[in-house]
This record gives structure tokens, C-alpha cells and sequence, in this order.
């Protein structure tokens, strides 16, 4: 055993002062002092050295981190607990931030990198939640929304399925009779074919194209907030009417507009007296600006399943037992239904559908207005996740890459006595100070970004609205989150070192975090591939879509839009033949269907020469007689409509090319004859003879695939004028058009389009989103580059030393650029790999959406390898170039 | 054994106290307390040293390090003008203290209580 030595059993016991946090040089060296008056004393008193220095140690520094302690107390005010005694992170966030700061500003380039990018993907992603939860929130401000259903139709004619946002007349009521689920139905139907009407008082007039007949118990049903009225009464009365604050304003510039009369049209008879007013909601499927009271007749006769259909409403009672009510209603089928129907060869199903998700579901036949898109929020969520995930892994990217630099620090830090602990405190604290100044700025850029954002996403969001206590806070929480979660990796990275290795600077554990921000890199890879990819193709159908051949010329073809008013009906055929002797319009036509909107569904019986009947489901439209020849559509089969032939042609009828297809007419198309479902009162069929055979044009959204149709003579009276304008003389024809109604109707506005806006406008939603997407898009990629960026130079100062060796050795630079090059490229050609087949899987599954697409074809696959491919090369030959170029001494200097 | 606080809030006083006959070192001090006690009082290095940080913080004491003959170092305090002054301040509390227990445990004395 080696002999006891005072002296150095007097060092190690001071050592271990040394580690304490409290205690500073010149506190040590009096304790010092103090021990060894005391071990003097012990030995004066006969006592051996390893006695005395037991006893002298027990009363003066037994625990050392007890007299650190002491001294901390002692010298700062009023602090129990030392800081680093407490060991919570939160606790020691404070001193944390305050060298994380310093940290921050040392390396600039790394921390505007991530902060940056995080930034940018805050406020994106901040904006795009703004975006998803304004989808997802429709209708859900009505009380009791989660009780309320629509009653859609579902039938199905010779195997064609056809779903009906509306239904027959007795469906509601026969449904509250026999259920007692339902508590309460609503039926309303539109006002014209395109529920819009003019209001006047006094000398405002206001169009309006939000206006319904509704049952008296409408306000039971949709719990609209109402500003003045009883919901119970409003609509009780005859000519009653409800109409909303911002018409009430519009038409009376006050929302005190009770009891008040309103003159629909310019039929004086129809004038109405105020009896509500309501709240303006724009978050709803069904915007409302006026109700006017109208009492449904129950219909009893045979037909009463089929034809004047009305939207139907049920509020179910507070059980709210919507899989009870669905199992009953196979039975309700069959007893009032199936019957009727199955003798017309088709078959009937009632859906009901919850209230808040049709905004989002798809659009049934007849709906009153354009839906969103499930679809696009479910883009935009992803789209939202994407962006936070890929600056995340920026960050742990960047902080794993830069961890030769710290290396140094974590190895110092250790020896002087760290504990892991606060290590890993000091790195997490570092993420989330970076993710938080992110989380600030990310809510700043939200604000700068915003007009770009309503303007992109069809909103009309205001500062106020979106930057709300709980956004503010949910943001700044997802940030700690966020800081915490993509600090944790790479803080316990650093901390696993040894620190003799730290401090030479060699990585230990260096390969699995090389595997590891491999890993993650090829990810941002494919992430952005599959993105571009996505982009390439939703660009492309877009093209396709606006570009497709629709069947006739939509250019200079002005549309007419006619007030449903007996006024103006009276004088149609004036104002049409005013039109016709006009030398700069080319034609004149009429119809009741807009070619910009749906066409009627029907399910006609045809007739062959023998006298076989043909059960079909085609589309209808009711036309003029110059119709075909206006809009410059063609007969390939027979021959159009003929005025000269008078009356007549009241018995002729004309189908479309996909109608002959379908049926398999193509010999005996003008053979064949239209026949009526039911007999007359003499028990005759009344018949139309098939006269010609047009080509296939659109009727609506040119992505839908042409349907069969039929086109009747129009008896249902006049929605729409079209006008052929000759070309070169736009002008001209307008002007003659305007002067001609103004001549004509001197009280109503002059409201006209052209064809190609209408139709273009019809993809407004969708256009919309695609800019959306694509600035979401090439947001993601940026960050992805700046992320990429950051990667290669650190990956290039690491491998400065070596690049300079080999330029000693001779290598030239190109083969340097393509030795480091090497690593970067192959990433991202299997990143690519990756991406392919998940993008070709998205891709198909969003083009299924259309009746009408592009093929898969594999050049964008390559132009996103090649778009990566250039980002890339960009940063690669700027950083390697730079590296490469510098003279070897600089770069091993310091060696 | 004193209690704790007794102790805590009896140190400056008596610190101030022993200065006030010269200057003197940690160890000393400690020793003083020890001897002035009976043994009653016996105070450790981390009970002492922060508070004569403190007290020279405050200006009460201050401080100089002392090169012995053996070539070891030792730090010695003494008291400052205001810790003179400080010292009057707390012998006067402390009589007052002191007094109010003396009367009351003399076994003369008679209180109107209730």
C-alpha cells in the first residue's frame, strides 16, 4: 500500500472544488488556507497526517458542492437554488438562450439558413391551416348543424347512376311522417333556373342570384342567425319575405328594414313585405340574400316521385341517430318507391347526407352552387405538413453537418465538468430560440404574405382575423414543439462523443449520423421530385383541359343572361328580331339551358321503326330554332331545325353523336323516335321524330365527358339569348346589342358575358388553386435548396483539407468537382427512384377526378430529375468551385 | 446545539463583534466562536466564508491576503468605518434583545397578562 502523502491528498480534495460552479478562484484558495490551519492544529495536537487531514476535511469542505452552494446563496439576493442545482431544461432555458444566442451570431450563414426557411414554412404553413380550417368550417356556425341533413335522390336509369341534389316533393314530408327521427323538414326550390331575381325599391335596383321559395319552416331547420324577426313567423305569411344585411343595406342602406315592401321585378303585383332580416355568412353551401314564403302542395298523383323536385332539408331530434334512420330507409324504398319506379325500368335510393360536409363532398346534379374541393384541402393539409417536416429536417440536417465545428466546444465543455444533461439543455435551448425567432418572424411574413394569399386562395381574410391570441399562441407553441423535437437529435449526437475525441476533433460515431442525414436528405429529395412531378402533370391537364375542342366556336359568342319577368318576356321576340337585322351580329338564338352550366338530366324512351322501346338516360336541353347554327355547332347526320317548317317541328328532335354511340343508333339514328312515358287523355303516346344527329359539343365543365343529349324545341321559356358577333366587329356588335336592349327594356340592366369568360370562369376554382399550389410548391423546393445549400458547403468545408491535398497531388478541378460532386447526384438520382412510383400513384388517382385527362406520360419524371438536378449542380459548382480554386496553402494552414 | 436561524441571524453580529478587537482570518474566527461558546457554536467553512463575502460586499469588512513566513498564504478581515458603525447598531439590538430576556427570566418579575 502506497504511504499516505498530505500534500497530495490536499490537491485532489481542492480539486474537486474546482468543478463547482459557485465557487470562484479566490474563494478556493482561503478554503484552502482555512484546511490546512486546521490539519496544522489536528497534527500539533499529536494526531497522524491521515488523521488530521480526515478530520480537518469532515469540518471544512465535506461537501464541496454544499460550500458551492453556500456561496452562491451568499452572493446573489434573495436565490435559494442555485441555477445549476435546478435541472429542469426550462429552468435552465434563460442562461441557455443567452449563449445560444451568441451562438447564433457567430455562425450566421447556418442560423439565417434555418431561420429562413423556418420562417418561410411557418407563415406558409400558418396561412394554409387559415386556408383548411376556413374549408372545413362550412355551415358549422348553424345551431344544431351537426342534426341537419340533405335528402339527395339516387337513381338509376338503364345502369346509369345519377345522383340529385334534390328530390319529389313528398319525400320530405312522408319521411317526417313516418319517422319520428325527424323532427322537422325544410323544401325550398330556386327562383328561375338560376335562383336570381331583381329587387327594386324606389330607384335601387339590386340583382340577386341568391334567392329561394322556402317552406315557413326554413328558419327552424337552418338556424340562420336573424338581426330582426321571429324565425317561427318570418316566413308564416303569404308574400312574405327574409332577405339578408347586406341586401337589406344594398337596397335600403340600413339593415331597419322591417315591414318594409319589396318589389321583385318590375311586375307590379309582386311586391313583398319584410319580415326577417339575417346575418351574412359567406361560409356556407347555401348563401342566402332573400327567402320569399311559398307553401309546397303535398302532391298525391301518380307521378308525384318523379319531376318537380324540390331541396329537401331534415333536422333529426337531439339522438341525432343517423345509422338508425339510413337502416330504415331501405324499407321506405321499397313501400313508396321501388314500384313506381321499377316500371320505368329504373331503380330509386334516398341518401342523406350530413349538412357540414357537403361543401367539401362532391357536387350531386343540380346543386345551387359550385362546392370546394375535399380534395384540395387534403393537398393543402399535406402540402402544410410537407413544409414543417422538410424544415425540420433542414435543421437537423444543417445542426448534425455543422457538429464537426462543435465538436471542439462539446469536448471543452465536458472537461470542465458539463454534465450531458445541460449539454443537451444547451442544444435543445439552441433549436428552440432558432425556432421561435422563426415562429415570430414566421407570424410577420404571415402578415406581408396575406394579400397574396386572399387573392391566391379566393379568401378575404383580414389581419384581425387571422392573427387572433390563440393563432399567435398555437404558432409559437408549434415552434417550442418543433425547436424541442428537431433539437433533440442532433443534441444528443453531439453529447455521445467522448470528449478526448471531441477534442481532437474526430467523430466517432461519425457514420450512423452520416447514414442518418443520408436518410433524411433523400427524403427532402423525394419529397420535392414527387411535388414537381405533381406540379408538371397538374399543369399539363390544365392545358388540356382549357385548350380542349369543345364542339363549337366560343369565341364572339356573347351571352345574354334574361330576367325571369313577364315584362321582359313579353317583348323577347322584338328585341331577337332587332338583333337579326343588325349588320355586325352574325346570329341570334335562344335557349333555356345556359351551355355554360349543367344540362337537364332526363331518362326518355325511344322508339325503334318496329316498334322496340329503348329505356335511355340522356342529358336535355331546350333550345331556339337557329341554335345549332349560332353557336356554329354541326349536323353530321339529317338536318337541323327548320323555321320554315312551322309548327312541325314541335314533333322533332335532335341527339347527339354520344347518343348514337352509346345506343349503337349509327344506321338507324333519323329513324328513330322520341316517345312519351305516359298517354294522353285519349290514351294516345305523343312522339318526336329524331331529325338529325349533332357532334358532340360540351354543355358545362369541358372536362366532364360528353354525355348523351337530346335537344327539344324550347316551350319552358327563355333564360338565355346567344349572339354570334362577326369577327373583327366586337365592338361594333356589342354596342348594337346594348342599344337594342336599352330600346327594348329601358328598366333593366344590360347583363352580358362572352362564352369564353363564362367558361373560363368555371374553372376559376381550380385555376385558383393550381396558383396556389404552385407557389405552395416552389416554396417547399426553396426551402429544400436552401436546406441542400447549407448541406453541400458544410460537406465542402469538411473536405477542404483533402480537396487541397489532392490539388498538390495534381488533381485537376474538374475532377474534383465530379470526385465531391459524386455523392450529391447519386442521392438524388435514387431519391427520384423513390419518388417515381409514389408520384405516378398520386398522379392517377388525381386524374381519375376527370372524365377527360392527359395520358401519364414519363417526360415530367425526368424534367423533375433534371429540375432537382439543377438546383443542385447550381450549389454544388458554386461551393466546390470555390473550394477548389482556393490555394492549397490557405486551406492547410492551420494544420 | 443553537438553532439554525439563531445561528444564521447571530453570525454577523458576532463576526462584526470579534473583528472589533483586530484583524483576524477565517479559521480564527471560527475558533473564537467555538471558545466564546463553551463549544456551543461550531461553525463550518461554508456557514463562514459566504458570509464574510458578503458582509466585505456590503462594505462592512474588508479583506487582504497575508504572505506567512512559511511561505503559505492567509487571508485576513477587519471591520470598516460602517462596519464599526454597523457594529454599534447590532450590539444595541442585541442588548435590547438581551435585556427583554434577562427581565423576563428573573424570578422577581411579575406580568399583568390576560
Amino acid at each position: 500500500m502506497e504511504p499516505f502523502n498530505l500534500e497530495k491528498a490536499i490537491e485532489e480534495r481542492i480539486r474537486t472544488l474546482w468543478k463547482q460552479q459557485g465557487l470562484e478562484p479566490g474563494f478556493i484558495e482561503e478554503i484552502e488556507a482555512n484546511l490546512r490551519d486546521r490539519i496544522d492544529e489536528y497534527l500539533e495536537k499529536g494526531y497522524r497526517e491521515e488523521d488530521a487531514f480526515i478530520l480537518a476535511t469532515e469540518k471544512s469542505i465535506l461537501s464541496p458542492e454544499d460550500i458551492a452552494d453556500e456561496y452562491f446563496i451568499a452572493r446573489s439576493d434573495g436565490k435559494k437554488t442555485p441555477p445549476w442545482k435546478n435541472r429542469s431544461i426550462l429552468s435552465m432555458m434563460p442562461s441557455n438562450f443567452k449563449v445560444s444566442w451568441r451562438n447564433l451570431r457567430k455562425r450566421k450563414i447556418y442560423s439565417s439558413i434555418n431561420i429562413s426557411g423556418l420562417a418561410i414554412s411557418f407563415a406558409i404553413s400558418f396561412l394554409l391551416w387559415i386556408y383548411v380550417s376556413d374549408q372545413l368550417s362550412y355551415d358549422q356556425h348553424l345551431d344544431d348543424s351537426q342534426r341537419v341533413y340533405r335528402v339527395n335522390y339516387d337513381l338509376t336509369f338503364d345502369g346509369q347512376k345519377s345522383v340529385y341534389s334534390n328530390v319529389a316533393q313528398p319525400i320530405g314530408p312522408t319521411l317526417k311522417e313516418e319517422f319520428p327521427e325527424v323532427e322537422e323538414v325544410i323544401r325550398f326550390y330556386k327562383r328561375g333556373s338560376d335562383h336570381s331575381a331583381e329587387f327594386i325599391h324606389e330607384d335601387v335596383q339590386v340583382q340577386s342570384n341568391k334567392v329561394f321559395y322556402a317552406e315557413a319552416s326554413f328558419l327552424k331547420v337552418f338556424k340562420i342567425e336573424m338581426t330582426a324577426g321571429n324565425p317561427d313567423e318570418a316566413l308564416a305569411e303569404p308574400n312574405s319575405i327574409v332577405i339578408s344585411e347586406a341586401l337589406a343595406n344594398k337596397l335600403f342602406s340600413t339593415t331597419e328594414v322591417m315591414g318594409k315592401i319589396l318589389k321583385v321585378g318590375h311586375d307590379a303585383s309582386r311586391a313583398f313585405k319584410i319580415t326577417g332580416v339575417i346575418k351574412d355568412h359567406s361560409r356556407t353551401h347555401l348563401p342566402i340574400e332573400a327567402l320569399i314564403s311559398a307553401s309546397i302542395p303535398l302532391r298525391t298523383d301518380e307521378n308525384r316521385w318523379l319531376g318537380g323536385h324540390v331541396y329537401t332539408y331534415v333536422l333529426l331530434n337531439d339522438l341525432n341517430d343517423i345509422d338508425g334512420l339510413k337502416q330504415k330507409i331501405p324499407a321506405f324504398c321499397q313501400k313508396h318507391l321501388n314500384g313506381f319506379f321499377e316500371k320505368k325500368g329504373a331503380k330509386a335510393n334516398i341518401l342523406l347526407q350530413p349538412l357540414e360536409s357537403i361543401y367539401l363532398d362532391e357536387e350531386h346534379i343540380w346543386e345551387l352552387f359550385p362546392h370546394g374541393s375535399r380534395t384540395n384541402v387534403q393537398v393543402m393539409a399535406v402540402m402544410m405538413l410537407f413544409l414543417i417536416v422538410i424544415a425540420c429536417i433542414n435543421y437537423v440536417n444543417l445542426a448534425t453537418a455543422s457538429s464537426a465545428e462543435r465538436m471542439k466546444e462539446v469536448g471543452i465543455r465536458k472537461v470542465l465538468g458539463s454534465s450531458k444533461h445541460s449539454l443537451i439543455g444547451q442544444f435543445i435551448s439552441e433549436s428552440v430560440l432558432l425556432a421561435l425567432i422563426s415562429g415570430f418572424l414566421g407570424i410577420a411574413f404571415s402578415i406581408v404574405l396575406l394579400p397574396l394569399f386572399n387573392e391566391l386562395s379566393g379568401l378575404h381574410m383580414s389581419i384581425e382575423t387571422i392573427i387572433t391570441l390563440p393563432n399567435a399562441t398555437g404558432i409559437l407553441l408549434l415552434s417550442l414543439i418543433i425547436g424541442f423535437l428537431s433539437g433533440a437529435y442532433p443534441a444528443f449526437y453531439l453529447v455521445s462523443f467522448e470528449s478526448s475525441n471531441a477534442l481532437k476533433g474526430k467523430l466517432g460515431k461519425g457514420r450512423s449520423s452520416n447514414r442518418f442525414r443520408t436518410l433524411l436528405l433523400i427524403s427532402q429529395y423525394s419529397l420535392s421530385s414527387i411535388l414537381v412531378i405533381g406540379m408538371l402533370f397538374v399543369g399539363k391537364q390544365t392545358r388540356f383541359i382549357m385548350n380542349k375542342e369543345i364542339g363549337y366556336n366560343k369565341t364572339n359568342l356573347l351571352s345574354l343572361r334574361i330576367p325571369n319577368d313577364p315584362v321582359v318576356n313579353d317583348k323577347l321576340e322584338v328585341f331577337m328580331n332587332t338583333l337579326g337585322n343588325k349588320s355586325s351580329l352574325a346570329g341570334v338564338t335562344s335557349s333555356y339551358n345556359s351551355l355554360s352550366e349543367e344540362a337537364n338530366a332526363n331518362d326518355p324512351v325511344f322508339e325503334t321503326v318496329d316498334g322496340q322501346t329503348i329505356n335511355t338516360s340522356m342529358n336535355r336541353i331546350d333550345v331556339d330554332v337557329d341554335f345549332i347554327k349560332t353557336i356554329e355547332g354541326a349536323i353530321i347526320i339529317g338536318r337541323d331545325f327548320e323555321k320554315s317548317r312551322g309548327e312541325s317541328e314541335r314533333h322533332a328532335v335532335l341527339i347527339n353523336e354520344a347518343a348514337v354511340k352509346q345506343y349503337g343508333w349509327e344506321d338507324i339514328a333519323t329513324s328513330m323516335r322520341l316517345r312519351s312515358r305516359d298517354r294522353d287523355e285519349n290514351g294516345e303516346y305523343y312522339y318526336q321524330n329524331v331529325i338529325g344527329v349533332v357532334s358532340d359539343f360540351s354543355i358545362g365543365p369541358s372536362y366532364q365527358k360528353v354525355a348523351p343529349l337530346m335537344i327539344n324545341l324550347n316551350e319552358w321559356g327563355v333564360n338565355n339569348i346567344y349572339v354570334r358577333i362577326r369577327e373583327n366587329e366586337v365592338i361594333n356588335g356589342v354596342d348594337q346589342i346594348e342599344s337594342a336592349w336599352k330600346e327594348t327594356f329601358p328598366n333593366y340592366a344590360f347583363d352580358f358575358s362572352f362564352l369564353n369568360q363564362e367558361l373560363n370562369s368555371i374553372y376559376a376554382r381550380e385555376n385558383r388553386f393550381l396558383d396556389l399550389l404552385r407557389v405552395v410548391s416552389f416554396l417547399i423546393i426553396f426551402i429544400t435548396s436552401l436546406g441542400i445549400i447549407g448541406l453541400i458547403s458544410f460537406t465542402i468545408e469538411m473536405r477542404r483539407k483533402e480537396i487541397a491535398i489532392r490539388k498538390i497531388n495534381g488533381a485537376s478541378i474538374s475532377k474534383i468537382l465530379a470526385l465531391l460532386s459524386r455523392k450529391f447526384i447519386s442521392l438524388l438520382v435514387i431519391a427520384n427512384c423513390i419518388a417515381a412510383p409514389f408520384a405516378f400513384y398520386f398522379v392517377k388517382q388525381w386524374l381519375l377526378n376527370y372524365d377527360q385527362h392527359i395520358d401519364l406520360t414519363l417526360w415530367p419524371f425526368f424534367l423533375s430529375t433534371a429540375i432537382c438536378l439543377a438546383f443542385t449542380s447550381l450549389a454544388l459548382t458554386y461551393h466546390l468551385f470555390q473550394a477548389a480554386t482556393t490555394n492549397p496553402v490557405e486551406s492547410l494552414r492551420n494544420e | 446545539m443553537a438553532y439554525k436561524t439563531l445561528v444564521a441571524a447571530s453570525t454577523k453580529p458576532l463576526v462584526l463583534s470579534i473583528l472589533s478587537h483586530g484583524k483576524s482570518y477565517g479559521y480564527q474566527i471560527i475558533k473564537n466562536i467555538e471558545q466564546l461558546s463553551n463549544g456551543e457554536l461550531e461553525w463550518t467553512d461554508a456557514m463562514l466564508y459566504p458570509v464574510l463575502h458578503r458582509m466585505e460586499n456590503d462594505g462592512l469588512i474588508q479583506s487582504e491576503w497575508v504572505v506567512l513566513e512559511n511561505g503559505r498564504k492567509r487571508k485576513y478581515y477587519f471591520l470598516t468605518q460602517s462596519g464599526k458603525k454597523e457594529r454599534e447598531t447590532v450590539r444595541r439590538q442585541w442588548m435590547n434583545v438581551n435585556t427583554a430576556l434577562k427581565r423576563l427570566w428573573s424570578s422577581n418579575l411579575t406580568l399583568e397578562l390576560g
